[in-house]
């Protein structure tokens, strides 16, 4: 297959390499401000999950411009793990479930509230797709909680959302805080992607919402009036495909050969993972170190046991693996 | 299935109370098994909201003894006993069923052979994820508290009788949670220990003082694992904690006491050993068990070695286990939907020998070279000096039968076991020598002077009828002869050879045989060589050609042969003798590393070969047909030999790497792994009830391994659905068993990269796989069927032509045959033969050197595919059966099948969408002068449909067959005539129906969640003569459209009768529309148990009702019917 074979499958991680962006989540952001113009008047920015960047990167490209020391625009970018430094953007690693996380994000901003909130963030998914879209739904209402803290009012609102079993739950959770909620497809997600994006603007919150960050917001129960499981009244917002139709479409395969103008050559990965879970097991895997059965083996006689590795090559490996 | 009590929960809610039509009923749901419990003799499965019933005693039926849907809209995580208050095995037991926000407790009782389930608390819904949930004990007779463990790190304790939460407790944690495990029976002294989205275990007592915001401070925080926790487990007699992460490791922590735990937890082990992320984890007293995404379940010790290994699910893992301790019995189940039963203390070593065999010193002559093993317990052995030693592995005692030096340095040894007993064996050597002799009298051996040059190979073959003392040898010699031998043994008489037939293998560079079986009936005999060939020659012996008795002069002199056989003079020579040819040859089948073994089986020819293959063949018209091809492992690169079992098991023997395998395909475990070294050396594998035995030569020793309780098959609980998401499913007919029941078929595709064909049982509501197609190197995600002749649903046979397409542009091609089995009142046969196959890069995959080349096409994927309708013409043999495919590269295809030459060619092809093209159907219209026009409908991610005259190319394409032109340059097609903006992004859904003349409507649903509904009409056709060239127009003529009629993509659309329209989404509901004038109108809603849809696939089974199939991660079967009650059918629409 080699290494071109994903440039090939996947047209926008393709891009993306090609233009220096981290993710190929860079240009989902980018469609989606196409069609919402989220980053007009926008000076306070803040992106929640954003490790490894790529949506970090599109608001200092579009909101500093040419000027990454543009100092009247602040971004901020907070998430769990580290994250490679981006010029113009201010780092938080920390949680963005406690208030200490809010406060910071206000200090950046000298005590102003934030124009525009996004997140990015997904959960380790399990492949179960109960548990996946569940967790995905907690992660979207702890972003939703420290945005009520952070946001002005009549603020926007972006963040992923799995368009899954009880979405429409979400949907009417949303709709509490903001009275613009719709469902955002841009074109570079892929058509058989579970992923879709709200766009929640106009932030008002109800009267007398007091923010608060003990409790995390608790996703809805379905309504026998306004939001049933199985009869015509759900809670089901309106839906936009962003991006242009004559941008790349995510779900084409496309030759290699893009433009006959110039030559394909093959781009490495922006921003290779910093320490992923699976790191230390890929190590022992690729060193045929992983515990395995034991096969059955002749008894031990003069030449018994040479299949196994040998002691000092264990320790070497080893060694190699914690430096 | 009885009335479903929990349904009584569903109308209360008032949801169902409304519908205007008959009430939809899920008659059979396959999904991800997520629970498993031991309740006494018995086995709870959780499958998606149903829990069902198995019986764990190995000899017991399999099949669940019962089903029952428990938890509404939620799926089964969690299966929890309450302590019986007096055991009893046949007691009723107590259960609290949990997944999701919800949970409810049911009753088990066993009455004789029945198993009753009744509700005790009704279900109940809570504000949070319940992770865990644990029975507390109370002072009440009956206990009806539980504590259940939440999302966000919280403990509640909820009184079932009352049906409230008495109190919730939080931790000082507050965060999301993957996992959460809870220990104790008294709230006093409960603990739980919380896995959290930080990579951390927290430990933290329920009833422990709050602090100033109402909060509890852990006792423990355990840090360690680099992701997060899956899956959690205590085992208080050691005070041992284990976790399982999406650092792919399980740890061990020493905690003692869960409620004293010490300041600093030692991690006592840390296990990698899975190859992917491991999803839970359980301890024993004496094992650990851990079970992953790479679909293993690993059993550990304490110190830290994998005692066992069970591999046997298909795909994407495992996810729940459940153990009975004091059997030693292990479940799995998978989210292939399968349930598997394994065994922990069976491979015990104590009944394995595995060693070097002595060798009889200081006798010993020449080294070993060939092994052969004549049954478990008796070795044959030829060494590098020409001797033949025989050897009683029971007792290790060693006799030599043979010594010739003219056998010497080459070492070439058969044996075959007579049906009498007796085992003859040949040797043969460099200078055309083949000497046969008895094991049990090696003195009365015959030689015989065949070739003037080496004699290449020898093998055996019963004969059909053959006379109990004798057996076939086949020898090949220099210049491609082969020689058929008839070899017979009396105790008295000695041995006898004759001479049958000489037969020429075709020409190649390694000219000789490597493997020979006769036909049941005898008149033919196939053969397979190391060129890869497979061929048939026909037997047509001529008798009492050359007999010669064992001590007669004849045998042992070359000169003294006498040779009747027409053109043959013995030793044959160097030069091609003269000699029967192949029947049937298909040259290099098996691929240049030759064919190993061929087998006859119940009517059909199963070849091995050196190519990772074994073919299933049959003879039509003394021709070898091949009917398919598979692949029993993808890891086994050297087929050896079948082996069927009694049962329709099948065990394959071949060569992994360095490892022999004995691989058992019904089953899809490995049986027998021995690195022995690899396939090149000589090799031998007996097999005898539960005895087996394996020999090898490795640097000049024998090996020899040896069990007494040879592994066999694990049972299977519940079988296998497929190993990753299914993509399309696909209805091909509906049969009448003799037992008169109704079996309805249908083939479903994977991401797996196969398809199954499935048959369900309309009365039982059973599903049994037929048979599964693994050609596809890629995905499927479009099937479609052409039924041959009239379609008639209750035929009693059906036969059919069944195309599959996805990933790596490939489409195969294969006809399928069912009919009723005889032999059981119930079950259905079924025939596959694989008829053509096609891939767009195939010319790449034949380029050398590809691996240092970029290949600049696109890596094109088939969408969605559809037979058009067939196009006869009297001066064609056959009728043309046309193809359309819709690629991921932009481009509508068509293609054309030659069924007679099994080739599929791509005939025409247009990039007019420029998108992705999702979903294309086809349609016909019948014009006044009575011709057949044909269209299609093709739609793409920019969400427009097109709508396409193919009639002009397909005739076209018919001329150019006509003219014998199979080599065919795909045309261009036409622009479409008509482009429709349907929806605002991708179309994932579209269905095309004739309503009235020359008029269709066109049902489409779209990624924004919406549904359209288009009416066109066909044009009336342009003057009569030409329209041949003329395209039909196509005219729009209303369009109704629902947007938000979704939460999410629309992934099925079909109309139903009476303009009632049936859609599915991602969102899992299952929606009915009435499709009014300028409206689609809300009829009814059906949540589905199916995550993440991907298809819908609907019959009429009789007036009005209809049964369907929706398949995603998992599949499920639906019945309803419509009620038609005071509906019209409605002209115009």
């Amino acid at each position: 297959m080699g290494r071109s074979s994903k440039d090939k499958r996947d047209i926008y991680y393709r891009l993306a390499k090609e233009e220096g962006w981290r993710a190929r989540s860079a240009f989902k952001l980018l469609q989606l401000d196409e069609e919402y113009h989220l980053f007009q008047g926008v000076s306070r920015a803040v992106d929640l999950c954003a490790a490894p960047g790529s949506w970090s990167q599109v608001l200092s490209r579009k909101l500093k411009g040419e000027d990454p020391k543009n100092a009247d625009i602040k971004i901020v970018a907070v998430d769990l793990q580290a994250m490679a430094p981006l010029p113009g953007v201010i780092q938080i690693q920390g949680d963005i479930t406690k208030v200490s996380t809010a406060q910071e994000i206000i200090r950046h901003f000298e005590g102003q509230p934030a124009d525009l909130v996004v997140c990015d963030g997904a959960p380790d998914v399990t492949g179960l797709h109960d548990i996946d879209e569940y967790i995905q739904a907690q992660l979207l209402l702890a972003a939703l909680n420290i945005t009520t803290h952070v946001l002005k009012k009549g603020g926007t609102f972006v963040a992923k959302i799995f368009r899954g079993k009880d979405v429409t739950l979400l949907y009417s959770q949303l709709r509490i805080f903001f009275p613009d909620v719709t469902c955002a497809k841009p074109r570079s997600s892929r058509n058989s992607s579970i992923e879709a994006f709200v766009v929640c603007q106009n932030y008002s919150p109800p009267e007398g919402y007091v923010p608060n960050m003990s409790n995390p917001l608790l996703d809805h129960c379905y309504d026998v009036d306004f939001n049933q499981l199985e009869g015509p009244n759900r809670v089901i917002v309106p839906f936009l495909a962003c991006g242009d139709l004559s941008a790349y479409d995510s779900d084409r395969t496309y030759p290699l050969q893009l433009d006959p103008e110039k030559e394909y050559t093959y781009v490495p990965p922006t921003q290779p993972p910093i320490r992923p879970a699976y790191e230390e097991a890929c190590f022992l895997k690729k060193h045929n170190l992983l515990t395995k059965e034991q096969v059955p083996h002749p008894q031990l006689s003069e030449q018994g046991a040479q299949n196994f590795p040998l002691q000092t090559e264990v320790v070497n490996a080893l060694e190699e693996l914690s430096v | 299935m009885s009335a479903n009590p929990y349904q009584q929960g569903r109308d209360s809610r008032g949801v169902f109370t409304s519908h205007p039509c008959g009430v939809m009923e899920t008659e059979l749901l396959l999904a991800p098994i997520t629970a498993l419990e031991i309740v006494g003799d018995h086995l709870i499965a959780g499958e998606g909201p149903n829990i069902a019933i198995y019986i764990l005693e190995p000899g017991a039926s399999p099949s669940a003894r019962c089903s029952r849907q428990v938890l509404q809209n939620y799926n089964v995580h969690g299966i929890k006993e309450q302590q019986k208050l007096s055991p009893g095995a046949n007691k009723p037991s107590t259960l609290a069923i949990f997944g999701g926000k919800s949970f409810v407790v049911v009753k088990l009782s066993f009455q004789d052979s029945t198993v009753k389930l009744s509700e005790v608390f009704p279900f109940c819904e809570l504000h949070d994820w319940i992770w865990d949930l644990q029975w507390l004990e109370g002072r009440a007779e009956m206990p009806s508290s539980v504590a259940v463990a939440l999302g966000h790190n919280s403990v509640a304790l909820y009184d079932c009788v009352g049906q409230r939460i008495l109190q919730e407790v939080h931790c000082q944690e507050k965060c999301i949670l993957y996992s959460a495990h809870l220990v104790g029976s008294h709230w006093e002294t409960l603990v739980l220990v919380a896995g959290t989205v930080f990579h951390q275990l927290v430990v933290w007592c329920a009833a422990d003082q709050t602090d100033d915001i109402g909060r509890i401070k852990p006792r423990s925080r355990i840090s360690g694992h680099s992701g997060v926790i899956f899956s959690i487990c205590f085992l208080e007699s050691r005070g041992i904690l284990a976790s399982a992460s999406d650092d792919r490791s399980v740890r061990l922590w020493s905690v003692c006491d869960l409620r004293k735990p010490p300041a600093l937890v030692p991690c006592l082990l840390v296990c990698y050993g899975h190859q992917s992320r491991v999803w839970s984890v359980r301890l024993l007293r004496d094992y650990i068990i851990s079970i992953g995404e790479d679909s293993t379940c690993l059993v550990w010790n304490y110190q830290g070695k994998v005692v066992h290994s069970f591999k046997g699910h298909k795909g994407q893992g495992l996810r729940a286990v459940a153990v009975h301790e004091g059997r030693g019995w292990v479940f799995t189940g998978g989210a292939d939907s399968g349930i598997r039963h394994w065994c922990l203390k069976e491979r015990s070593t104590s009944g394995n020998k595995f060693w070097q065999l002595k060798f009889p010193f200081p006798a010993k002559k020449g080294s070993p070279r060939v092994v052969k093993l004549v049954g478990v317990n008796h070795l044959l052995v030829m060494t590098d000096a020409g001797v033949v030693y025989s050897c009683d592995l029971a007792s290790e005692a060693w006799t030599l039968l043979l010594e010739d030096a003219a056998y010497q340095s080459y070492s070439l040894l058969e044996a075959s076991k007579l049906a009498n007993g007796g085992i003859l064996c040949a040797i043969g050597n460099l200078s055309g020598q083949v000497k046969v002799f008895p094991v049990s009298s090696p003195t009365h051996s015959k030689e015989l002077n065949l070739y003037e040059g080496k004699v290449h190979n020898l093998t055996w073959a019963t004969a059909p009828k053959q006379d109990p003392n004798t057996c076939s040898l086949f020898a090949s010699g220099p210049a491609g002869a082969l020689l058929w031998l008839e070899v017979s043994w009396h105790p008295l008489g000695g041995t006898t050879v004759v001479v049958k037939q000489c037969f020429l293998l075709p020409v190649c560079k390694q000219r000789w045989h490597t493997c020979t079986a006769f036909l049941p009936q005898g008149e033919f005999l196939l053969c397979g060589d190391r060129r890869g060939s497979l061929m048939m020659f026909a037997c047509k012996p001529t008798l009492g050609l050359e007999k010669a008795r064992a001590g007669d002069e004849l045998g042992s002199s070359a000169s003294g042969f006498i040779c009747n056989l027409p053109g043959v003079t013995f030793p044959i020579g160097n030069e091609e003798p003269q000699a029967e040819r192949p029947v049937s040859l298909l040259f290099g089948l098996h691929g240049k590393l030759g064919v190993t073994s061929i087998t006859c089986h119940s009517d059909f020819i199963y070849s091995t070969g050196r190519d990772s293959c074994y073919r299933q063949l049959q003879v039509q018209d003394q021709q070898l047909h091949v009917l398919r091809k598979q692949k029993p492992w993808k890891d086994l690169e050297w087929l050896e030999d079948l082996r069927f079992g009694p049962n329709g098991s099948l065990w394959v023997l071949g060569f992994h790497a360095t490892h022999f395998v004995v691989w058992s395909v019904s089953s899809s475990e490995m049986l027998l792994f021995i690195p022995c070294g690899g396939g090149h050396r000589s090799w031998s594998y007996a097999h005898c009830l539960s005895i087996e035995a394996f020999a090898y030569v490795k640097s000049g020793e024998i090996w020899l391994y040896q069990s007494k309780e040879a592994s066999s098959e694990h049972r299977i609980l519940k079988a296998a659905l497929h190993g990753r998401g299914l993509t399309c499913v696909c209805h091909i007919g509906t049969l009448k068993t003799f037992g008169r029941e109704r079996v309805s078929i249908f083939a479903t595709g994977s991401e797996d990269n196969t398809v199954n064909i499935l048959a369900f049982n309309v009365q039982t509501h059973t599903v049994t796989q037929l048979t599964a197609i693994g050609d596809h190197i890629s995905s499927v995600r479009a099937l479609t069927v052409v039924r041959n002749g009239v379609t008639q649903p209750e035929m009693g046979r059906i036969s059919t032509m069944l195309f599959s397409a996805g990933g790596r542009a490939q489409i195969e091609c294969y006809r399928l045959m069912f009919s009723p089995k005889h032999d059981s009142s119930s079950s259905v046969a079924c025939q596959l033969v694989h008829v053509a196959s096609h891939r767009l890069d195939e010319h790449w995959d034949h380029k050398k050197n590809k691996h240092k080349l970029l290949k600049m096409d696109p890596e094109t994927r088939y969408m969605s595919m559809v037979a058009l309708a067939r196009t006869e013409d009297p001066e064609l043999p056959g009728p043309l059966h046309f193809l359309a495919a819709a690629c991921s590269d932009g481009s509508v295809r068509l293609f054309l099948l030659l069924e007679n030459a099994q080739k599929l060619c791509l005939v025409a092809e247009s990039f007019h969408h420029q998108h992705c093209v999702l979903k294309v159907e086809a349609f016909t219209c019948k014009t006044a002068s009575g011709r057949r026009r044909h269209f299609m409908g093709s739609a793409a991610t920019d969400g427009s449909i097109a709508f396409w005259d193919v009639t002009t190319a397909l005739s076209h394409i018919a001329v150019t067959v006509k003219a014998g032109n199979t080599q065919m340059k795909p045309l261009a097609l036409e622009p479409p005539v008509l482009t429709i903006q349907a929806h605002s992004c991708g179309v994932n859904s579209l269905h095309i129906q004739e309503t009235a003349d020359r008029r269709f409507v066109v049902v489409s649903g779209s990624d924004d969640g919406s549904i359209s509904v288009h009416v066109i009409d066909v044009k009336a056709e342009s003057p009569v003569g030409q329209e041949t060239t003329a395209r039909t127009g196509i005219q729009a003529v209303r369009k109704v459209s629902r947007l938000c009629a979704h939460a999410a993509q629309v992934t099925g659309v079909r109309l139903l009768h009476l303009n009632f329209l049936l859609s599915v989404s991602v969102d899992q509901r299952l929606t009915l529309w009435s499709l009014c004038e300028d409206s689609l109108s809300f009829l009814w809603s059906k949540f589905c148990h199916v995550a993440d849809v991907a298809a819908l696939e609907c019959w009429e089974t009789e007036g009005h009702s209809y049964r369907g199939a929706i398949c995603g991660q998992g599949l499920e079967v639906l019945s309803w019917g419509l009620d038609v009650q005071g509906r019209e059918i409605k002209d115009g629409i």
